[in-house]
């Protein structure tokens, strides 16, 4: 604990306060800062998770299709992961920029509550994890309120929790892959509401300051989707209604994207699409995007 | 997916305010906290105590008619002409009758109160988180006047010879007309100030979040010296003779000479956990006591240990003891209560209801 302390908690405090100073003692445009600082600093993993998601939406198609070919189970699972293995994705890539993201957002946590405790006891905790500069220790004790939020207390006027509710919501819109498979799809479209009431739920628990790095953690979320997808590919109209069981290509579509072209890809024999749909490395992005290369790649041969 | 979640937000939750209040000692009755925004008044009998009143009251409410409610309490009681006087967290001050515990006035300030009351020639003096230091008549309540610093006061103020002195989280530690809170003179450290000030000989000595103690001129303000600890100071200091003790929260001890702030011992006594509650004297013994609830007794001439071994009381403790000659009640967060003694015998007073 010492050492996590160490590497992570300690360093995110510190930073935070020293946020707090540069913005003239008003924590909550500190906390907003840091937030965009670290997804920023985090964008390779969330890119990496965005392509991910994207590449594993591409295959699906294909995927449903080995899913009607295999009854067999075992031999349907053999297959598939071996498309996905020939395809160059990892079916659980857009799980591990996740995951990596996890220890920075749990010390985040941890630092957020030690500064904006709000209560004696925390601030000499506190006082154990800042460095002893007087840069530092001259912002003690933080100026807690933010807009109409003490940002140790919880929002109880449920202004931040709807935003973090609405936030999380249009995120998650965004970064669910399409499924062929109706189980994930009814887990899918349970995630979809219960996520965000989830986060809605524990920002009216937790101290507002958390709710604010919830929020604007989404909001940044969004904006790099958007950037990432390319604004033609995303459907504002129906990433904001809600969501319905669909087919993959209707469910691809309802979160924004075009359909991928089913029969295009139906059509190449069972070695063949994977080269040709998801070429590896950096090229496959903009192969995705333009169709037409994958076809002249084709003629070639 | 949602175990991460759960992960995640295991790890956060609000910081409920515990509060510190130490005990003091009236008419044979220990006024005490006895759980969080608790207080109790006992009469001690050995090591048990017959408790005789609570706070707050079944039956009692604020004015406007709203439940007493005071989520915890940092100010330790003080106790002048029968009636006890003390902050609360929820930002009330209450004035209680000793033998009754009923209130006898209460007023609301605009904060938290982290600070104990001072009563003086007839007035009740206390800071308050609004960052106001507030003169309240002891008798009635009523208030006389009110100075506002530029931040939170969590300090007790020192009155003496009609000033009264006040450290703020403003950074400045201000000298204030006692009758009329009209400033006399103010000084500007590095950091905000979080200990109760002490006067010895003309010198206000004064601890702070920027590491230093410092000792000013009680006349003027100016700086006489500074001393720089490696973490903040929050306790009172003791001033024996020629020596000022300071606990601090980078664990450690420090005796210095109150002339020029040269340390006294060898080195300072490490404590190994931080020092919120102030050091007092048990005849000849300086008793320490860390956050962990360890307790030390050391020699104030050398600071080497008198007790061989520390007492653990496996508690926090963040109040100032109550030293009663060669005893100390110690009151740890939680309610739980203590005595000690120069000898470094520690046991726990054990309550009794008396259904009063």
């Amino acid at each position: 604990m010492v050492l996590w302390d160490l590497v992570f908690v300690n360093p995110i405090t510190n930073a935070l306060i020293i946020l707090n100073n540069i913005v003239l003692g008003n924590f909550g445009v500190a906390i907003i800062i840091f937030t965009i600082l670290m997804r920023l600093l985090t964008m390779p993993l969330t890119l990496r998770q965005i392509r991910s998601s994207r590449a594993l939406s591409a295959l699906q198609p294909k995927i449903q299709e080995l899913q009607k070919k295999y009854k067999d189970p075992k031999r349907r699972q053999e297959e598939t992961m071996k498309f996905y293995r020939e395809a160059g994705v990892n079916p659980l890539g857009c799980l591990l920029p996740m995951l990596v993201q996890f220890p920075i957002w749990i010390a985040l946590y941890n630092a957020l509550r030690i500064i904006v405790g709000g209560t004696p006891e925390s601030v000499i905790g506190l006082s154990q994890r800042l460095y002893p500069w007087g840069y530092i220790e001259q912002a003690v004790p933080l100026e807690n309120n933010f807009l109409w939020m003490d940002l140790g207390q919880p929002d109880t006027s449920l202004i931040l929790a709807f935003i973090v509710f609405a936030s999380t919501y249009v995120q998650q819109r965004l970064a669910t892959p399409p499924t062929t498979d109706p189980r994930t799809q009814s887990t899918n479209q349970m995630m979809m509401w219960m996520m965000p009431l989830m986060f809605a739920f524990f920002t009216l628990q937790v101290p507002s300051g958390l709710g604010v790095y919830w929020a604007m953690s989404n909001i940044v979320g969004v904006v790099m989707y958007y950037f990432a997808h390319g604004p033609e590919r995303i459907n504002w109209r129906t990433v904001l209604l809600p969501p319905s069981t669909a087919p993959a290509g209707k469910q691809a579509s309802r979160r924004g994207e075009p359909p991928p072209k089913e029969k295009e890809l139906a059509e190449q024999p069972a070695e063949e699409p994977v080269e040709a749909v998801l070429p590896t490395g950096s090229k496959r992005k903009k192969r995705l995007r333009h169709g037409r290369s994958r076809g002249k790649r084709k003629d070639r041969r | 997916m949602l175990a991460t979640l759960f992960l995640a937000t295991a790890c956060v939750g609000i910081a409920q305010p515990e509060g510190w209040a130490g005990p003091t000692l009236a008419d044979d009755r220990l006024v005490a906290s006895i759980g969080r925004g608790e207080l109790a008044a006992i009469e001690i009998e050995d090591s048990s105590g017959n408790v005789l009143w609570h706070f707050p009251p079944k039956d009692q409410k604020h004015p406007d008619g709203s439940k007493i409610d005071p989520e915890a309490i940092y100010s330790t009681p003080v106790v002048a002409d029968g009636t006890v006087y003390f902050g609360a967290y929820e930002g009330w001050v209450y004035a209680l009758d000793l033998e009754t515990g009923d209130i006898r006035w209460q007023v609301e300030t605009g904060g938290p109160i982290i600070g104990s009351a001072i009563v003086q020639d007839g007035m009740v003096y206390v800071g308050s988180d609004d960052g106001k230091l507030y003169a309240f008549d002891a008798e009635t309540g009523d208030l006389q006047w009110l100075f506002k610093s530029g931040d939170s006061i969590w300090a007790t103020p020192l009155v003496a010879d009609g000033v009264v002195y006040a450290a703020s989280m403003d950074k400045k530690a201000y000298a204030l007309n006692a009758a009329s809170g009209e400033e006399k003179w103010h000084f500007k450290a590095k950091a905000g100030l979080a200990s109760t000030p002490v006067l010895a000989d003309g010198t206000l000595l004064v601890g702070g979040l920027d590491s230093r103690i410092r000792a000013l001129d009680a006349a003027s303000g100016e700086e006489k010296w500074q001393f720089k600890a490696d973490d903040w100071f929050w306790t009172q200091p003791l001033v024996l003779e020629d020596s000022v003790y300071a606990g601090c929260l980078d664990g450690k001890v420090y005796a210095l000479d109150v002339n020029d702030g040269s340390p006294k011992w060898e080195q300072p006594f490490d404590t190994e956990a931080p020092v919120r509650a102030a050091p007092v004297l048990l005849d000849d013994v300086l008793l320490v006591v860390n956050r962990k609830g360890k307790l030390y007794g050391l020699d104030p001439q050398n600071g080497q240990l008198v007790w061989p071994l520390p007492i653990d009381l496996a508690k926090t403790v963040l109040s100032d003891p109550l030293a009663q000659g060669a005893m100390a009640y110690i009151s740890a967060q939680g309610g739980d209560l203590f005595t000690v003694d120069k000898d470094g015998r520690a046991a726990p007073v054990v309550l009794t209801e008396s259904g009063g």
